[in-house]
């Protein structure tokens, strides 16, 4: 090693990391008659120059091994943890919900919608939009859940959209809310009811008497309707 | 050599590979144990609402003015449709009384309401065009109201609304048109006269007056009552 100690001093010896040492020989080798060691470049040789860019010097303590080996160990605890519990929730959720649904035979689910009132504070409001079936295509409108309604209302002028003529459909008296009475008219509108289209009675009775309703007659006897408050739904079931 | 010595020695993409397969090694049976447990609905369902009947009030006094029919609302209707005859002294719901729609009595169950000033009731099968109501209370006289129209859905003449003015439309046939007009507080009116007809479209057959509409008949060349039909909503009601 003598004669490395004599190398210039540009000369630097590589990083274990990058370039490690051979090993060491088993044995010390022969001098040659020369008196040089095999393998080992003369005393004489002069190295040529290395540049130094482009080589990472890295060195080790025993703290840092520690630490990255732990950082390792918490990967390796963690992500798994992480990738398996991420994703038993996310596919028994969907699975939970197709599944429920199924069996409960949920039709349709409508997130509650609050109403801040000025004296009673927040109170959800039973409203469900319905797409109904008009002459030029599907219309969503808005309607009220109200089991004390014995049918289904819509505003008069929907006849025309829906295409019934009020003239030729049955004429009964509305008892609106307050004991007001109107002239209604029994017609049917088809509204989709999640992906399958469903036939109700309704009647159409004038605009200002009353909101779309939802009643009894045809929707409440034939479905059911579940207020879901831990999940802030309304579920309208078969 | 440590545990953690050994850990350092495996480079991060050998342990995001071990960790990835560690999650489905564990994931996959967790999901599955997690899908296949019973699902429990601790709330109960929504009972559906009892379908109840309107309940007529009792049976109340015979008024002591006789009954005076004003109006039957509207003047057209279908058989099966509601009419609301208004007037005065009709009571609420008396013991002895009698109504007629185009000549048919009305069964109790189709009076779908009486009141002192309002009988709601329905038009029955077999009444005939242009008949009129009429209602009888105790041993007072039968009031009368006007005519009223009754159509179906083979009645092609539809009336119209242009301001005071009443326009058939397919009225072709219209010889002649009867029209009354008032309320409580203006005078019944009748009117009469005959109709140039315009078989290709529109038929001017009534001016109002700006008066309230009571009734109105249209005829044919041989006295024959026409049915016809108007837009509930263009006439208010």
């Amino acid at each position: 090693m003598d004669n490395l100690s004599s190398a210039p001093a540009n000369y630097i010896a590589p990083a274990p990391v990058s370039s490690p040492p051979p090993a060491a020989p088993a044995a010390t080798p022969a001098s040659s008659p020369m008196g040089q060691t095999p393998g080992y470049p003369p005393t004489n040789f002069v190295p040529p120059p290395v540049s130094t860019s482009g080589v990472k010097i890295t060195t080790y303590t025993g703290s840092g091994k520690s630490l990255r080996g732990l950082i390792k160990l918490a990967l390796l605890i963690l992500l798994p943890i992480g990738l398996a519990v991420g994703g038993a929730l996310t596919v028994s959720r969907y699975i939970f919900e197709t599944t429920y649904k199924q069996t409960k035979g949920v039709l349709l689910v409508v997130p509650m919608k609050d109403t801040n009132w000025a004296d009673l504070g927040v109170v959800f409001e039973p409203l469900v939009s319905l797409p109904v079936k008009t002459t030029t295509g599907y219309q969503t409108n808005q309607f009220l859940l109200d089991s004390g309604a014995v049918v289904s209302s819509l505003p008069r002028e929907w006849a025309t959209k829906t295409g019934q003529d009020l003239a030729f459909l049955p004429r009964s008296t509305f008892r609106g809310f307050g004991s007001t009475t109107s002239f209604a008219y029994q017609g049917e509108m088809m509204v989709m009811l999640g992906e399958q289209e469903f036939k109700l009675p309704v009647v159409f009775t004038e605009a200002n008497t009353t909101k779309s309703l939802l009643g009894r007659k045809g929707f409440f006897e034939t479905y059911s309707i579940y207020f879901n408050h831990k999940e802030k739904q309304i579920e309208i079931r078969e | 050599m440590s545990f953690l010595d050994s850990l350092d020695r495996i480079s991060y993409g050998k342990i995001l590979s071990l960790g990835v397969f560690l999650a489905l090694l564990f994931g996959v049976p967790t999901t599955v144990l997690l899908v296949q447990q019973q699902t429990q609905i601790a709330s109960r369902a929504y009972q559906k609402p009892e379908v109840m009947a309107e309940k007529k009030p009792p049976a109340g006094p015979i008024p002591a003015e006789p009954p005076q029919v004003g109006r039957v609302f509207p003047w057209v209707g279908k058989i099966g449709d509601i009419v609301w005859i208004q007037g005065f002294h009709f009571g609420n719901n008396p013991s002895q009384k009698s109504l007629k729609i185009g000549g048919v009595t009305i069964k109790e169950e189709d009076v779908a309401g009486w009141r002192d000033d309002q009988i709601q009731a329905i038009i029955p099968a077999g009444a005939g065009q242009g008949g009129i109501v009429e209602v009888r209370i105790g041993n007072h006289p039968v009031s009368q109201s006007l005519p009223i129209v009754l159509y179906d859905r083979n009645a092609k003449i539809k009336l119209r609304k242009q301001g005071n003015t009443l326009i058939a439309l397919n009225g072709g046939q219209i010889a002649k048109v009867k029209a009354w007009t008032g309320d409580e507080k203006t005078p019944t009116e009748m009117v009469e006269g005959d109709i140039n007809p315009n078989p290709a479209g529109e038929t001017s057959v009534f001016d109002t007056g700006g008066k309230p509409m009571l009734t109105l008949l249209l005829f044919d060349s041989n006295s024959n009552i026409l049915p016809y039909y108007v837009d509930p909503i263009e006439f208010g009601f």
